[in-house]
């Protein structure tokens, strides 16, 4: 089977729009995620910060948002996404759906994260004076640098598949391209491409994280 | 080799109770603990686990909140301190964990210079006080190891160094030793007491080992179901054990449970005297029972004996018939006691039990 130059230059503009919707969806994704998830664990009862009502309801609000499938969360909140970004059409605007709905995933992802550390290094803290922020600070986060890198990794590969949902809005992407080219126009051979394409990109991201998250693991 | 009784209160615990909730109902660990901690010593608690010795250590910085009672450090009441004047308080109170707790994503330079940072210590200051506390726990070649690399004796005594970082008055010490094989133990007990003779940083420790009482604590309480049921300077209780508590802890029906061997009576005019004698530190060094038969015109038959050398210190307990006139087997205790020796008298009804 021979690739057209065309379908190649498709699925470059294609990969180049994946990347940077998931890249930046990650990225702010990551920033509101791990104060929430960050919270969610120091507000639990018995620790720094313990605060039962408070746990509560960010529990609730996280499990909310899990809770609603990508595609209508998409549809749901264009009045949202057009007032942030002046459109709701484009990368750039799928990059606000992405971004949402990684948010209490993200949370999550930091909860179990920070649920690995050793208790007892904490309490260490603790004992030595360390205000709440700085046991945040200089124990948690970094104790968990490794398992937070792992998270962030599944967070970029789950966004890849999202974003191929974001073609409904006219996202863009690889995804999109193996929808409209690949399925919806019989074009094998696009959709073949895009598919591998994906599968090298999904490798790819997993490979770098499990390695930079070896390198600073210091069990 | 006890510290001098006359040191001030630097720990006082008055009427301390401690509940928790569990599923199968509330736990009551600590049910009114009354203790004095003076400045310089080496003050162990013991008990078997579940005894409550650990919340009551944790109490005294206040990683748990006593329900009732008070805990004094220093003079100050700690029960009623909150926020930034608590978080002070512990700055100045060390502490030492059984399964060392050092971050794993720190050097051990990094993890001793925790706590100065903490306490917002300068720069430089802190890079010096690291460099100075590795080299007094003879680590200094190891500071930019990650904890994952040392024996559990190296971590220790980063553990250790880290605790002593800002200079504190008061170590706690809750089983430092219990994640250790018995030869790191003996090590890192003789540098808690090189923390105590060369800092004069009073340590509070608390312990299920016998062991770690004989080998460097002055004075013991001894704990169980949340209560002290016996205290008193090591020596006293090691030797005459009033709780049953602490003679399970000591594992020492010993020599009284093993059937004494016959022995002759005493020729006309002279008496025959068992004692028990213990040799605590430096008198089980000394040759006493050579110096006593030269020195008095008594004999010393020594039926059993047991010699334990735990953490430098070594711990005697020697059951010995004494045969000689009345008057000189008198002289003769009294020169035991005068060395040191702690005696015990033994009546038959004793060999009975």
């Amino acid at each position: 089977m021979i690739i057209s130059p065309v379908v190649l230059k498709l699925t470059w503009e294609a990969l180049q729009e994946t990347l940077l919707m998931v890249g930046v969806a990650t990225v702010l994704a990551e920033l509101g995620g791990l104060p929430l998830g960050v919270l969610l664990v120091t507000t639990a009862p018995g620790r720094i910060l313990a605060s039962p009502r408070l746990h509560h309801v960010l529990g609730l609000i996280v499990n909310v948002g899990r809770s609603i499938p990508f595609i209508i969360l998409m549809v749901a909140i264009i009045p949202f996404t057009r007032w942030l970004v002046g459109t709701s059409i484009g990368t750039t605007a799928a990059m606000v759906p992405l971004t949402v709905a990684a948010i209490p995933y993200v949370a999550r992802l930091v909860e179990s994260s920070l649920n690995e550390v050793d208790p007892g290094v904490v309490e260490a803290a603790v004992a030595m004076g360390a205000t709440p922020w700085q046991v945040i600070w200089k124990v948690y986060l970094p104790e968990a640098v490794p398992s937070l890198i792992l998270g962030g990794t599944i967070t970029a590969i789950t966004l890849v598949g999202y974003s191929a949902m974001a073609g409904a809005v006219g996202g863009g992407g690889l995804g999109d391209l193996a929808i409209r080219y690949g399925y919806q126009r019989f074009r094998t051979d696009v959709m073949l491409v895009t598919v591998a394409v994906l599968v090298v990109l999904v490798q790819g991201i997993q490979y770098l994280g499990s390695y930079w998250a070896r390198r600073l693991d210091r069990r | 080799m006890a510290a001098p009784r006359a040191g001030r209160v630097v720990v006082r615990l008055q009427g301390v109770h401690k509940g928790f909730e569990t599923e199968n109902g509330r736990i009551e660990a600590l049910r009114g603990i009354d203790l004095e901690v003076r400045a310089g010593e080496i003050y162990g608690v013991i008990g078997v686990s579940g005894a409550g010795k650990s919340t009551l250590v944790r109490c005294v910085n206040r990683l748990e909140r006593p329900d009732a009672g008070r805990v004094e450090v220093d003079g100050v009441d700690l029960t009623s301190l909150e926020g930034a004047e608590l978080r002070r308080m512990r700055q100045r109170i060390g502490m030492v964990f059984q399964h060392f707790n050092l971050l794993r994503s720190r050097t051990v330079a990094g993890n001793v210079a925790l706590p100065l940072e903490i306490a917002g210590r300068p720069r430089a200051e802190i890079r010096q006080r690291v460099q100075e506390l590795l080299e007094w726990v003879g680590l200094a070649d190891r500071w930019a190891s990650y904890p994952s690399e040392l024996s559990g004796g190296q971590k220790q005594r980063v553990g250790i160094a880290r605790a002593l970082a800002n200079r504190p008055r008061l170590l706690l010490c809750d089983e430092p030793t219990s994640a250790l094989d018995p030869e790191t133990t003996a090590s890192v007990l003789d540098l808690l007491k090189r923390v105590r003779d060369e800092m004069g940083v009073t340590i509070l420790i608390i312990t299920h080992q016998m062991s770690v009482v004989r080998a460097i604590c002055d004075r013991v309480a001894v704990v169980e179901a949340g209560r002290v049921v016996e205290e008193g300077p090591t020596s006293e209780v090691l030797v005459r054990p009033q709780s049953e508590a602490a003679r399970r802890l000591l594992g020492r029906s010993g020599p009284r449970r093993q059937p004494l061997p016959d022995r002759t009576p005493p020729p006309p005019g002279q008496e025959a005297r068992l004692v028990e004698l213990h040799f605590v530190g430096e008198t089980a060094k000394e040759p006493v029972i050579t110096h006593l038969v030269r020195r008095f015109p008594v004999m010393a038959n020594i039926l059993s004996g047991q010699i334990d050398r735990l953490g430098g210190t070594p711990f005697g307990v020697l059951l010995v018939e004494l045969t000689g006139k009345p008057g000189d087997l008198e002289r003769a205790l009294t020169y035991l006691r005068e060395v040191g020796v702690i005696i015990q008298e033994w009546h038959e009804e004793v060999e009975e039990r």
